[in-house]
This record gives structure tokens, sequence and C-alpha cells, in this order.
């Protein structure tokens, strides 16, 4: 049998407890809700109050106030929904294209020996040009229509969405890979039930950048002939030197860049809630 | 339905791993295969089952399978190889989903599989938030529910800490009781062998050659009364001295690779 | 021990450095300017010493694009800025950040600088002359650049709306090219050195040149209100360059038959150092001579008309004209 023992208290013992010094403190960053917006705010007032008694020229940094202005101009005239809803337009269709040619390779380099071979090596070797080099050549090609800005856009997006996707296929473990191939399950299902679901956490980090390399590089896009849309018109801003029309549109574009990044992560709450 | 390891050797390039090894499990039959770490073991059950081709001879199968098995040899896997993205049902679901069994069928299976396996109150929750021995329960549970005739277990307790070990050591004494599974059990754990088995492979240090087949010389069901205990605890023992000194090679030799 | 005989040595150069700039009583200036013979009066004066003779050490700074230049003026980057007017610089001189204080470049009949391209395609379906422009898409580097200008005066100049022709903006001249190559646009304004390659692989048809059509003061010297303080510095920067401007047109700009300077004793010197200072080989900088005026005046009625036309179609700021971004006390009028 099992013999009890009492449980020892301190004052059992004449001589005083001393407590163990705490020595865990410190390395565990934790995210505030609120200092990042506070930090904005703080930032935007020393740059307001830095404009406003003209410690800064205000054409070297416009005043947020005339950047505000510019903005509502900007909206009131309507040519902010124009040049928006062009930039949407060509931000959206290279970026679909750019994905769908992105998983589909990516997809091929991860599963296939042969692609695999063929396609790093072609990656490898055009991902590292910029896009912007390649604008005459895309003239030449395709025209000063829709079509080379789209495909500014959806070059850039593609090689990054296939290197994100084919190293998201690689990151699938392969015992799970493993364990439907030891019930059975066909190939295109192991691809679709396994592989897929496997590699969406990386192939959503890659939309992460894709979406901000669309961005970046609609602004690259629309030197081509483009009339409207945001690139277009922070272009046109930086070559007329309005440097508070420039802002505007930058901020524009950051806001833009903002509300994907929400969007993303929408996303990734609603497919990557096992994790 | 019987599966024959006929003379099947294996190398990872110049590493030889398996050299010669044959046995046959027979219907029903449960064999442990033991043996010092490194020497084999996993391999020769991935072999058998199907999912690596080996550098010489063969894993064959002789008889027909049970006429209701969807998967005559089915794995379960030591880290227990569920789809992070699915369910508990999902996951016994998905060997089921390709099977061409009726909708109707599918549920009454995985109903009965989960039973079995005590998982029903468990069947929406994600497998992060199973402790192992349930995320284990869920790998049994789906490979009970496309009734093997063999089940392929590599080293399924051994993620596990020993009081879950323990009970789920239970459960497959409980599971494996009625004979119609056999089963072919990798471990390096004697205790698990000696409990469960029927017979015993031992594996000699890399390259993996059989050292020696053993019979326990006790019926199953009589190994989970209380004074069984000193008898297979003997019976340890004298597997023990069978390794005892590959293990002490084997493990000079992965300290020096 | 060396490392010390080392530093010592280096100080008393230092020393004797900064001793000899005292000793000259050198005034320093940084000029920005492009690699263009439109900037030539520049690379002869520092050729030749003319600034040195004025009294000036001066420093050129090269750049790719004219507007940096204008935002490297504002700055204080550099002390003078030479190059073409473009909306953007009109931006900067209408805040105050800048004042022209000299003539440059100009378009005149008789010295091509920029031309009007057609494609083939174009130039065989009918686009001719310049005339021909109205309802055609034509491609411009920039909107507000000096080639939607020239556009801007043509249309003026035969009675058409600018509104009329589509204006299409590449950002970049070789943009540009490969869209007229490409026959995705009828027509495009390049300049000479430009349009060079183009023509000479068949890729498009000459039309004719700005300055026949519409001749207007295309470059200009400009400096920043803190340089303008020190005024025996512009002064003397401006009587260097006016000497050069001076024997560059009796030079260069007098031989010139059918826009092509002769290659002779005379102007080969000259020549010389422009392809020096633009990295082009002699033969190639004789069709390119940008006209200059000799005194270096400023044709101001064509600036204030520059201002008025950016005005008009919403690229430069209002409420400014040519007579409040000129320092009156150094420009030369027509």
């Amino acid at each position: 049998m099992l013999d009890r023992a009492t449980p020892e208290t301190k004052e059992q013992s004449a001589e005083a407890p001393r407590p163990v010094a705490f020595r865990g403190a410190g390395f565990t960053p934790s995210g505030s809700r609120h200092a990042g917006w506070i930090g904005l705010v703080i930032v935007i007032a020393v740059w307001q109050l830095a404009a406003s008694t003209g410690w800064v020229n205000p054409l070297f940094l416009p005043a947020p106030s005339a950047i505000a202005v510019a903005i509502y101009k900007l909206a009131m005239s309507g040519a902010l929904w124009q040049h928006l809803s062009w930039s949407i337009m060509r931000i959206g269709t290279g970026w679909f294209i750019g994905t769908i040619a992105g998983v589909v390779v990516g997809f091929a380099i991860g599963l296939s020996t042969m692609a695999r071979g063929v396609g790093i090596t072609f990656i490898s070797a055009l991902f590292p040009i910029p896009k912007i080099a390649l604008l005459p050549l895309l003239i030449l090609w395709l025209g000063i229509g829709e079509e080379p800005k789209i495909a500014t856009i959806a070059l850039g997006v593609f090689f990054s969405t296939a290197i994100s996707v084919y190293s998201g296929v690689d990151a699938v473990p392969r015992n799970l890979i493993r364990m439907a191939q030891s019930f059975n399950v066909p190939f295109h299902a192991i691809v679709r039930r396994v592989i897929w679901p496997g590699a969406l956490p990386s192939i959503l980090a890659g939309f992460r950048i894709t979406a901000s390399i669309a961005l970046l590089l609609v602004v690259s896009a629309e030197m081509i002939g483009a009339q409207y849309g945001i690139g277009a018109f922070v272009l046109q801003a930086g070559n007329l030197m309005q440097t508070d029309q420039l802002l505007a549109g930058v901020v524009i574009l950051s806001l833009f860049g903002l509300a994907v990044g929400k969007l993303i992560n929408l996303l990734e709450t609603k497919l990557l809630h096992w994790r | 339905m019987d599966l024959i390891a006929d003379h099947i050797s294996h190398s990872f390039g110049a590493l030889d791993v398996l050299d010669d090894v044959s046995f046959t499990v027979g219907a029903g039959e449960i064999v442990a295969i033991v043996g010092p770490s490194g020497c084999g073991k996993s391999t020769l059950l991935s072999i058998l089952g199907g999912l690596l081709r080996p550098a010489a001879g063969a894993a064959e199968l002789r008889g027909a399978p049970p006429a209701d098995s969807l998967n005559p040899l089915t794995f379960v896997f030591q880290d227990f190889a569920l789809l992070p993205w699915n369910t508990v049902e999902e996951n016994v679901a998905f060997p089921l989903l390709h099977t061409g069994l009726s909708a109707g069928a599918r549920r009454a299976v995985i109903d009965d599989a989960l039973r079995r396996t005590g998982l029903t109150d468990f069947r929406a929750t994600y497998p992060k938030q199973l402790s192992g021995g349930m995320r284990q329960r869920v790998g049994i549970a789906r490979a009970l529910a496309v009734r093997p005739a063999i089940l392929l277990m590599d080293e399924p307790l051994s993620a596990l800490d020993s009081q879950t070990r323990e009970l789920l050591m239970e459960d497959f004494v409980r599971l494996l009781a009625d004979g119609a599974m056999g089963a072919v059990y990798v471990t390096h754990n004697l205790e698990e062998a000696v409990r469960l088995a029927d017979r015993v492979v031992v594996l000699s240090r890399r390259p993996g050659r059989i050292r020696e087949i053993v019979t326990i010389p006790m019926a199953r069901a009589e190994r989970g009364l209380s004074d069984a205990r000193g008898r297979l605890a003997s019976l340890q023992g004298d597997l023990w001295s069978l390794i005892r000194k590959e293990a002490i090679d084997a493990e000079r030799e992965v300290q020096h690779a | 021990m060396k490392i010390w005989a080392r530093l010592a040595v280096a100080g008393v150069l230092a020393l004797a450095a900064s001793g000899v700039a005292r000793a000259d009583g050198l005034l320093k200036a940084k000029i920005g300017v492009l690699r263009l013979s439109s900037s030539a009066p520049v690379f002869i004066a520092q050729d030749k010493g003319y600034f040195r003779d004025a009294g000036l050490e001066v420093e050129l700074k090269f750049f790719d694009a004219a507007q940096p230049i204008a935002v490297a003026t504002t700055s204080g980057d550099v002390d003078v800025g030479i190059t073409a007017f473009t909306a953007g610089l009109y931006n900067l001189a209408g805040k105050g950040t800048l004042k022209v204080i000299g003539g440059m470049s100009r378009e005149k009949a008789g010295y091509p600088l920029i031309g009007y391209f057609a494609s083939n395609n174009a130039y065989a379906a009918g686009l001719k002359t310049p005339k021909d422009l109205a309802g055609k898409r034509v491609a411009v580097t920039q909107v507000g650049s000096s080639f939607h200008y020239s556009l801007g005066l043509l249309a003026d100049k035969y009675g058409f709306k600018l509104s009329d022709v589509k204006v299409v903006p590449l950002q970049s001249l070789s943009n540009a090219a490969a869209a007229l190559k490409g026959e995705t646009v009828d027509a495009a304004l390049l300049p000479a050195s430009t349009a060079r390659t183009l023509m000479d692989s068949n890729g498009a048809k000459l039309l004719g040149w700005v300055g026949d059509e519409t001749p207007w003061q295309l470059g200009a010297v400009f400096a920043s209100p803190k340089t303008l303080t020190n005024a025996p510095l512009v002064t003397k920067l401006l009587a260097a360059l006016v000497r050069a401007d001076r024997e560059y047109h009796d030079v260069i700009l007098t031989s010139i038959k059918n826009g092509v300077a002769p290659i002779d004793e005379t102007t080969k010197p000259l020549l010389e150092i422009i392809a020096k200072y633009t990295n082009l080989p002699v033969e190639h900088v004789v069709g390119n001579c940008a006209y200059i005026d000799p005194d270096g005046k400023l044709d101001v009625k064509n600036v204030d008309n520059q201002i008025k036309w950016l005005q008009e179609q919403g690229f430069v700021d209002k409420g400014f004209d040519a007579d409040a971004i000129i320092a009156k006390d150094y420009v030369k009028a027509d």
C-alpha cells in the first residue's frame, strides 16, 4: 500500500523565508491595439506642426492638411473615382491573371520533376529582371492599350506567386502525402485535399506580397500612356512637381494597400481557421 | 490473407538498412518487430505496406482479403498523420471518399469507427485541439473505417506520454481481441511487444537481419490478468537479453556517425 | 611611425590645397546640366577655362533628366541649373524657389532639335506634314513637357484644338520610340538624338522640326534665391557663359547649312568639346546643334506664353506670370 505524507508549511521552520527573485522579465513583446494608431496620430501632428510653423518648405514636404485638401478636391471633382476604378481594374485583372498562372506553374513545379527542372531555371533567370526595363518591349509586343499595363502587373505577380506556391507545395508534410497514398487515395484527390490545403498558408502569405507588388507595379504600368489611374496621377503630379498631389496619390495608394491587407486577413481567418 | 516478407533487403545510398528479411504474418496474427534504433524497422514496415520499393526481395500477399475490406493493408502512423485542416469526422471520412461507398454507408462506417474509439463527442473538433492520445485514437478510427485485414502500426505509441500509452494499449488489446484483424507492430518498447504480439521478430543492428523470431507462449486474452504480470516481465527480460548487446553496439555506432 | 608620417604629409597637403584655393580667390560654383548639346556653351566655357578666367571654380554635375536639375537647384545641391523649361520647373519657380537668370537653347528655324515623327503606317495612310497631326494619336514623354507644349503651339498655329489630338504620355523617350516603331501610335515628338536610330532602321518618318514650325525658348539658366544673393558669382558666371554663347554662335551656328554643321579647322575644336561632354561621336553632334542666342538673351514673351498655356491646361498653378520668376537684374530680354 502507499503511505500518505503530510504537506509541509513554512511555519514549521524558524528561519524566515525569502522570495526567489523574478528574473523572467522581457523578451515577450505583445501587440497593442492602440499603440499603432497613437504613433500615427503623433507623427501626423508633428508633421502638421512642422509644416504650419514653416520649419520645412511646403514644397519638400506638404502639410497633411494640404494633402487632405488635395484628396478632397480630387474626390469632389469626381476624378478620384475615375482614377481609382481604372487602377482597380488593372490591378485586379493583372493580379488575377498573374495569380492563376503562378498557381498553375507553382503546382506543376511542386509536383512534376520535369516542370521543376525547367520552371525553376526560368523563374530564377526571369524573376530578377526589373519589369520597368521591359516596358519598351511590352509596348512593341502589346501596344499601348490595356494589355501591356495588365501584363506588367501580371508578370510581377506571376513570378512571386509561382515561387510561393511551389515552396508551399514543398512544405506540405511528406507524411500526410504518404498517409493518403497508404489509403489508395487517387492523385487528383491528394492534390485537392492534401497538397492544396497544406500549401494554402504559404499561398496566402504569397498573396500578401503579390498584392503589394501589384500596387507597386500599377505606377510602372500606368507609365504606358495611361490617362487615368492612381499611378498615372502620381506620375503626372511628380512630373509637374505638384508635391501635395503627389503625396495625395501616395496616400490613396497606401490606403488601398491597407484595405487589401485587411481583405487578406479576412481571407486567412476564414480559410486557415484550423491553425 | 497472409502478408509475406520475402528476402527483403534495402539500402539508402551506401547505407544498408535491411538484409534479407523473411517472415510471414498469418491471418489475424499480431507480429511485433523489435530491434535497436536504426535497424530498419520502420523501413521494413513501409516496404510491407507498399510505400517503399525494396532494393531486393518483395512484400507479397497470399490468399484473398476479407470481402468487405476497403484497404487490406492499413497504416497507423507514429506522428498520427492527421489532416490539420479537417475535423475528426472529416479525417476519418478522408480514406472513404474515393471508395465508391454511398453517403449513407459512409456515415454508418464513420459513426461505428468513432464509437469504437470513443470519439463520438469529438467529431467536430480539430486535431490541434486534441491531446496526443486522442489524436492517435483518430488515427486508429480512420484505420478501422476502411476495415483492414492487417494493421501496419509504426511505433503508434512512441510519441505519447507513458500514461496515455497505457490507456491506448488497453484499446489496442480490446480492438484486436477478436482476431478479425492481424497486425504488424513496429516498436522499440519490449513491454508493448510482449503485451500485444503473438510472435516477435527481433532484428539485429543495422543492417537489420532477423536475429530471432520468438513466440510469446501465452494466450493474448490471459495477459491482462493480474497474475500474468510476472510472466510477462520475465518474457520481456528474455527479449531484452537477446537484443541488449545489439542495442549497445547500435548506440555506439549512432554516436560515432 | 609610418602612419604618423603619412598623416603628417596628408595634413600638410590639405593645408597647402586650402591655401591654394584661398590664394586663387576663386568662387566655387556647381552647375547642374544634361549631357546634351543644348548645353554646349557650358561645356565650352568649362573646357576652355572661361569660368576660371572669370574667377570661378565650376564643378559640373550631370543629370539624366530635366526635372531633377530643377529640384537640385531648389534644394541647393547645385548653385545653378541649366535645362529645358518644364511644367515642373514652372511650378517650382511659381513658389519662389527658382529664378530664371538667362536664356539657353531655342527652337529656331534651321536648327533641328525636336522633330515630329510619323509611324510608317500612319505615313502611308496620309500623315505627311505636321499639320496632319490633328485627330491622331501622338506619343510624348510626359504631360506638360517640352514635347507637349510644342504640340500645343502647333495646334495654335494650324488652328486645330489640342483636345482633338490624343496625347499619349509614355514617360520615357525609349517608350515613345518603341510605341512609334510598334505602330501603336500614329506619331511622336522626339529629340533628333533619339529619332536618329529610329530613322536609321527605317522605323519612322520625319514630318518636320519644331524649330521650323513654331520657334520658342526651350532652355534657360536658373538659380535659387540663395544663389542670387551672391551677386558677384552670378555676374561672373553669366559673363563666362555669354562669352561661350558668342563663340558657339559665331563658330558653329553661323556655319550650319541644312541643319548640319561642317567639320573644318574652325568648328572642329568646339565640336570635339561638345562630343566629349555629350559622349557622342562628332558626326552625331553636327546635325544636332541647338540654337543659342549669342548674347544669352531670353525670349521673355514666349516664357510668359508657356506659363499661360500650362496654366490653362491645369499643369501649372495659377497666379503668377513670367515677371514673377525672372531675375530682372540679370536677364536680357529679346
